[in-house]
């Protein structure tokens, strides 16, 4: 994997010279911008593990103490209390700058607002939801991890803290959702639902990539862009594992007696996320190629065909995995590129062990993707021996 | 941005010149007009060389038809498993794992297509296994099963020499060992000894695997290149600190009530009134270790450090709370001494990095 990502034969500084003059606005221009993409923290990962761990153990004792001293029992005054806290841990959080990182006061201030903003998230949280009615709790959680995630997205630029914050968000939404289709169909068994809220799911992947890839959007919305894209994950897997969503029903709509599905299973709500994970792939594979002119290109045109043919007739969580797989081989990510190589094999796992769409014709999806793609590569093997094609981009 | 860097998060020595040129960053050069594009397309040309980039497409493709299609077989094998007979089935697996063996002697160990194949040989042992035992219900014990299936991908492990496949043939040791001392597990007594004996055990493994790994290391030198990564070192050392962190734990709650009269134990085991000091011992003396070393060492340092830190919070956790349920003020007592004990910790481990850079930079 090294050998093929990793090793890069320009340095930013060489690129760049290239193009301009050391000593030119343009050079210190680019030098900026290259600058605000590498966002690092300050502390490296295993004094954060060290802080964060410290702020978890202490935030549970107090919160424990508080427990025992019965401040649970009024919702409200939990609110209060966990909302100043919040507040409190923010303003320490502020103050930090105006002392040296080696000092002992940076330190205590730092694990300070950091068990502060642990209780007052739990606080927002647990005291969200005792407060309102019963059957109301996950508007409340919803309401309450929306409120922490927006006031401390911007406040603590640590990737993991904001990657957690979101996904706690994203994960109350689905509870909401949940919710509005119990109340609009209070009927609805559990194999209806799942359907509709893979949809949801599935409609965060072309936001997650959209955020992720585009350059005018700033690197600190990264970890919104990976928890869109890793809840997507979860609940396609989750809806493959439990209803057979997301698998390509088609010879159920031929009216085929081979395959049997879920009885209950929407044709059109299943074929849904493999519609919005196809476009994806081709959105992305444009961009990755070099945008709308690449289309002109007959590699780029294959390459399209081939992905709306395996997108669209096979499963849709195998899909995302390729696509995550595409998304950091372009941006030269290796965590991401990593992440999507071993998503592949969960998903297939799941698609081969869930009795929702039976091993048979699971088997049966997966031997057609194969065989698509081995013809794909059968027609297209010369063109990687041969000069490159008309229309080419770059 | 390289997400992986970003979470990791070391302060960046390198001038932003030298760092190395990610897609990204030409993005972001475009975006705001300091390029144009057909330079973008010169540039991208340059980032992903076409040799490499077809290579890595046809990697991708050829491996995405493979994997595809053996899951897609296997389902499809699995789908129709009892309409096989037992003969059938054990023909099957045997074949397949004669087909891996093959392919090693055809790929060689030292390609990276014949490490995994020694995996799926390995694998695929096992499966032959949970076969044959079906068929003739041979109704073996968990310790005959995995130990016989750890024998088999013994010698693979060995010839192979990857790393994967051992740490995988180390999850099989603690299988055996753990299913070792099932034969206590009779009533809630005889089940505390063989949690107690298996996690020893478990320790006594990690301790030897390390020692192995050194000494091979120390006498083979770049022979053993293979050994080298840190993280199964880093994962051995995790499970060692986590196992001695518990016994600390449990040894301790034993000894706090035998001595303060409490309600639960009248008299302490005398071996563990001995194992206590050795695991706090232990403990330190691996700190030591660790000390020692630059800054290598210095994700190991913050691990010991820790452990100390949680087994310290612990102890006190159980002096103030001798089992009962403890007043607010006890708690809010025990939080702010951890509060404190975290403090120390950061600011030793932060201390040491300082002090292994400064050393470094004065070396150089």
């Amino acid at each position: 994997m090294n050998d093929l990502i990793s090793e890069q034969p320009i340095s930013i500084g060489d690129a760049l010279s290239r193009y301009s003059d050391k000593q030119s606005e343009t050079y210190l221009k680019g030098l900026e911008i290259a600058e605000r993409q590498r966002e690092y923290s300050q502390f490296p990962l295993y004094l954060r593990i060290l802080i964060g761990i410290g702020a978890v153990i202490v935030g549970c004792l107090l919160l424990i103490a508080l427990a025992i001293a019965d401040v649970f029992e009024s919702p409200g005054f939990v609110l209060l209390i966990g909302g100043a806290i919040l507040a409190i841990a923010i303003m320490l959080y502020r103050q930090i700058d105006s002392y040296g990182p080696e000092s002992l006061e940076y330190a205590i201030l730092q694990q300070l607002s950091f068990v502060g903003v642990f209780m007052g998230k739990c606080m927002l949280v647990i005291g969200a939801g005792e407060s309102v009615g019963y059957g109301n709790e996950a508007y409340a959680t919803f309401v309450a991890t929306l409120v922490f995630t927006l006031t401390t997205y911007w406040v603590y630029e640590i990737y993991l803290d904001r990657l957690v914050s979101v996904l706690a968000t994203l994960f109350s939404g689905f509870g909401v959702i949940v919710e509005l289709i119990k109340e609009a169909r209070p009927y609805a068994q559990m194999e209806e639902v799942t359907p509709l809220l893979s949809l949801y799911g599935y409609a965060l992947v072309p936001v997650g990539v959209y955020v992720f890839l585009n350059p005018r959007i700033p690197q600190k919305y990264n970890p919104f862009a990976v928890a869109a894209i890793l809840m997507a994950g979860f609940v396609s897997v989750g809806a493959l594992w439990a209803d057979g969503v997301g698998t390509s029903i088609w010879p159920l709509i031929f009216g085929s007696e081979v395959f049997h599905w879920q009885d209950s299973l929407s044709a059109t709500l299943s074929l849904s996320g493999n519609v919005i994970v196809t476009l994806t792939c081709i959105a992305a594979l444009i961009w990755g190629s070099g945008g709308r002119e690449s289309m002109r290109n007959q590699k780029v045109q294959f390459g399209i065909r081939i992905m709306a043919l395996v997108g669209l007739l096979g499963i849709a969580p195998c899909m995302l995995g390729v696509l995550v797989v595409m998304v950091g081989y372009l941006t030269n990510d290796r965590l991401i590129l990593i992440a999507g190589i071993l998503y592949i094999p969960t998903t297939l796992f799941f698609a081969t062990h869930t009795l929702a769409i039976g091993l048979m014709s699971g088997g049966v999806i997966l031997v057609i993707m194969a065989c698509l793609l081995f013809v794909g590569y059968l027609l297209s093997r010369s063109w990687f021996n041969g000069p490159d094609l008309k229309g080419a981009a770059r | 941005m390289d997400t992986y860097q970003t979470i990791l998060g070391e302060e960046p020595s390198e001038p932003v010149e030298n760092l190395r040129l990610t897609r990204a960053v030409i993005e972001g050069w475009l975006a705001n007009d300091v390029i144009e594009k057909q330079q973008r397309g010169e540039l991208l040309a340059t980032l992903y060389p076409r040799r490499k980039r077809d290579r890595f497409l046809v990697t991708c493709w050829l491996g995405l038809v493979a994997v595809f299609f053996l899951s897609g077989i296997s389902a499809m094998v699995a789908a129709n498993w009892d309409h096989f007979s037992g003969r059938e089935r054990m023909s099957g697996v045997a074949l397949l794992y004669i087909a891996f063996i093959a392919g090693i002697i055809w790929k060689t160990t030292d390609t990276l297509t014949g490490k995994l194949l020694a995996s799926c040989a390995g694998f695929t042992f096992g499966m032959l296994l949970v076969i044959v035992t079906q068929e003739y219900q041979l109704n073996v014990d968990g310790i005959w099963f995995y130990a016989t299936w750890a024998c088999g991908v013994l010698p693979l492990a060995f010839v192979a020499k990857f790393l994967p496949l051992w740490v995988g043939w180390s999850v099989l040791l603690r299988a055996v060992l753990l299913s070792f001392y099932s034969y206590l597990d009779i009533d809630w007594i005889g089940r505390e000894m063989a949690g107690e004996c298996s996690s020893w055990s478990f320790a006594a493994a990690a301790l030897a695997t390390l020692c192995i790994r050194h000494a091979v290391l120390l006498k083979s030198g770049e022979k053993a290149a293979w050994l080298k990564p840190e993280w199964p070192r880093f994962l051995l050392y995790l499970e060692l600190h986590a196992i001695v962190v518990g016994f600390i734990a449990i040894y301790f709650a034993e000894f706090w009530d035998v001595i303060s009269d409490g309600r639960f134990i009248r008299e302490m085991y005398w071996y563990r009134s001995v194992l206590l000091p050795g695991c706090v011992a232990l403990l330190i003396g691996i700190h030591v270790h660790f000390r020692r070393g630059g800054m290598l060492q210095i994700w190991y340092l913050a691990l010991s450090v820790l452990a100390i830190s949680v087994s310290a919070i612990v102890v006190v956790c159980i002096m103030m709370f001798q089992g009962g349920l403890p007043s607010e003020l006890l708690v809010f007592l025990t939080a702010v001494f951890a509060f404190v004990v975290f403090i120390c910790a950061v600011v030793y481990v932060r201390s040491m990095r300082t002090k292994v850079v400064t050393d470094e930079v004065i070396y150089e």
